[in-house]
């Protein structure tokens, strides 16, 4: 019996010192496990698969982002952060702006044939503050156009050619608004956190939020101004009713609206609820050229891992999850946009999937306008942002005119950046 | 050792635990959450720098914090009174009861055993506008429902009404207790007196008895009334045009979805003041009934 023990005992030491000594572990947190839970865990054991060297422990998801960067900042102070967490792309200016974050530029001049790995560029700059790439995207969505089929044909629309322009959408939206019938041209979710919506608005009229130089405010501009109009005239012309997010999508659910203006991340969830109800087609959303930029955000990944062996760990971590594989199982499981061509061309990863889905395609036939959705600077960022909200709010509800909305929020913006 | 020196240690040996914790848990906590208002300090950020008081001069200029501070105050004016009035009514009403009176006393008081947060979210379904069981109901019987929790002139009656069933339960159990110390004796000289009916009765005999209870109950319902959180965390979020964004919801935005930690932590100041002032104002009630 002990001839057989001794060396058994030597054999698990060596296993498991060798183990320490090899296995890197990187922990993860991320939020909304509603929809990232199942993609990220696979992607963790493909990752496994291909790399026992390195170790990715997942640590309790959080509900939202903003959660997950409050506990990115909490473990800040007490020595815990995460070696890698998924932020909200306009939540980036917090972790940049504490010196928190990792930037990146070094692994990536590191790797020998990045231009070859597929990362879209546009796509890749929705990382990058203050020039620099502090994370690379996971799982991006754009504002794209969600048509009822059924109530634009009514109205006299065609829907092989939809609506481009505002004008046109707002035609159409006023023919389909019937009060008695219940029925309302547009909904716009202006409601999504980060003003999403709103800086879809500013981008494709050529805005910018921010002065050249950055200290200034960007957008008392024409372009500005115009974010504003499009909410009212959505209310008083396209018979946007004054709803929650919620109210409102389960209104255009229920076959009530004409035309739902949101994120491209709802595609999977709206087709499944529409179902045979009416058929709905998506379509790029509405602005003044055909190339105009869009917004695009989403989760994004960064490291803040202190310890360099962690750092590289981590890396390759989140290069695997932003590549081909990782992009696939996760567009396959959440319908985001992919930030990597390989996934998108190749025909058994993603390219068979968008033959097959022509409303998951719109998202990506806007990929190569786009432009990163954006957080102010400074510390007074997120109240920037609800300051803007408070203004689109009081438009969509008839106590402001625009002029007054673009005026408050220029004032009340400038004030909150850093002097 | 020796016994004496024993007995002299053993009171501090006792009281060193609650001692302890309630430094860790509650005043260390608190001596950092003041010495937070006076710097620039953000959550995550480096090295504080000393502000002195410009951090609540920020808060002041605030417009949201001013209408959380106007929003607490309807809020608590609004329930409060309602809240103490209902309690009374069902304790005079339960303390008649002949039959029942356990039954009917739960009944009243489940409200402000159940979790409030569990209990949102179960009202903002009651009030749902198109699927809810009360604009149904409204609706069978002719009326017109609103979209109330969604009404900037409606929403924080609605959170109200609802602070009121979860609260009327509490100040109810108070009142009953008091109406217990009244002496029978009294009713029976009153009525003696002539002071014939119940209501004269209750005017005269039984009001009078009670108002210490009643100023210890408008008291503490104010203070839970200033602590209105989680009705407005679940149903409304301080929306529609922040008509129902109360200085705890404040307090907690600025903190965790804003990230100004300082500010918040000056506005907590502000708030536990007002607690405070509140809870001596209750100190010095009893004191006053004591010394009567």
């Amino acid at each position: 019996m002990r001839r057989f023990l001794l060396p058994f005992i030597l054999l698990l030491t060596a296993v498991a010192s060798g183990r320490a000594a090899l296995a890197v572990e990187i922990t993860v947190l991320y939020p909304q496990p509603y929809l990232y839970q199942a993609p990220i865990e696979e992607i963790v054991k493909a990752f496994a698969e291909k790399r026992p060297d390195i170790q990715v422990k997942l640590l309790a998801p959080t509900k939202a982002y903003e959660e997950t960067a409050s506990a990115v900042l909490r473990g800040a102070i007490t020595g815990s952060m995460p070696d890698v967490a998924f932020n909200g792309t306009n939540l980036m200016h917090l972790f940049v702006d504490r010196k928190l974050a990792v930037a990146l530029d070094g692994f990536v001049s590191k790797e020998a044939d990045w231009d070859k790995q597929g990362y879209v560029p546009g796509m890749i700059s929705t990382g990058k503050v203050n020039g620099q790439l502090y994370g690379l995207p996971f799982a991006l969505s754009t504002p794209i156009l969600y048509m009822n089929v059924d109530l634009l044909r009514k109205a006299g629309g065609n829907p092989d050619a939809p609506p481009q322009t505002w004008p046109e959408l707002l035609a159409l939206a006023h023919k389909i608004t019937d009060p008695a019938g219940n029925t309302h041209g547009a909904y716009m979710l202006w409601t999504t956190t980060g003003n999403y919506l709103w800086q879809e608005l500013l981008f494709t009229h050529d805005g910018e939020m921010l002065s050249a130089d950055g200290k200034k405010v960007g957008f008392d501009t024409p372009a500005g101004l115009k974010t504003f109009e499009i909410l009212r005239d959505l209310v008083t012309e396209g018979g946007m009713p004054n709803l929650t997010d919620d109210q409102g999508t389960q209104a255009f659910i229920a076959g009530q609206i004409g035309f739902y203006l949101g994120s491209s991340a709802r595609v999977n969830s709206l087709m499944g609820k529409v179902g045979k109800r009416f058929e709905l087609r998506t379509a790029p959303f509405p602005s003044p050229r055909p190339d105009s930029k869009i917004v695009s955000g989403g989760g994004t990944m960064m490291i803040f891992a202190k310890d360099p062996a962690k750092q590289a760990a981590a890396w390759d971590f989140i290069k695997f999850a932003a590549g081909p594989i990782g992009q696939t199982i996760m567009v396959r499981h959440i319908g985001y946009m992919p930030s990597n061509q390989i996934a998108i061309d190749t025909p058994e990863l993603l390219g068979d999937y968008y033959k097959n889905n022509p409303n998951m395609r719109t998202a990506i036939s806007q990929l190569a306008r786009t432009r990163p959705w954006l957080g102010f600077p400074g510390e007074n960022s997120l109240k920037a942002i609800q300051v803007i909200y408070d203004n689109m709010e009081a438009v969509v509800a008839g106590k402001a005119t625009p002029e007054v909305a673009l005026q408050r929020s220029a004032t009340q913006v400038q004030a909150l950046l850093p002097k | 050792m020796n016994r004496r020196g024993d007995a002299s240690l053993a009171p501090y040996l006792m009281v060193a635990p609650a001692t302890v914790l309630l430094l860790a848990l509650i005043l260390a906590p608190l001596a950092l959450v003041v010495a937070t208002a006076f710097t620039d300090w953000h959550l995550g950020g480096g090295a504080a720098a000393f502000v002195g008081f410009d951090t609540f001069v920020t808060l002041l200029d605030e417009p949201d914090f001013r209408t959380a501070v106007w929003n607490t105050a309807r809020y608590v004016v609004f329930v409060v009174p309602a809240t103490s009035v209902a309690g009374l009514v069902a304790a005079l009403l339960i303390a008649e009861c002949r039959r029942g009176q356990a039954l009917y006393r739960m009944l009243f008081f489940l409200p402000s055993v159940a979790t409030l947060a569990a209990m949102s979210v179960a009202w903002q379904m009651l009030l749902s506008p198109s699927v809810g069981a009360l604009p149904q109901i409204l609706r069978l019987v002719g009326l017109t429902p609103g979209n109330w929790l969604q009404d900037p002139d409606r929403a924080l009656s609605a959170l109200g009404l609802i602070g009121i069933w979860s609260e009327a339960g509490f100040a109810m159990l108070f009142f009953l207790a008091g109406l217990k110390t009244v002496p029978a004796e009294l009713h029976e000289a009153a009525a003696l007196d002539g002071v014939g009916t119940l209501l004269d009765r209750l005017w005269h005999v039984t009001l009078p008895h009670l108002a210490p209870i009643t100023a210890f109950v408008l008291v503490f319902s104010s203070i839970h009334a200033l602590r209105v959180f989680d009705t407005v965390a679940i149903m409304t979020r301080g929306g529609p045009e922040k008509s129902t964004l109360v200085a705890l919801y404040f307090i907690y935005q600025e903190a965790f979805s804003l990230f100004r930690t300082n500010l918040a932590a000056a506005a907590t100041v502000l708030f536990i003041a007002a607690v405070l002032l509140l809870s001596l104002l209750q100190l010095y009630l009893t004191r006053a009934r004591g010394g009567r």
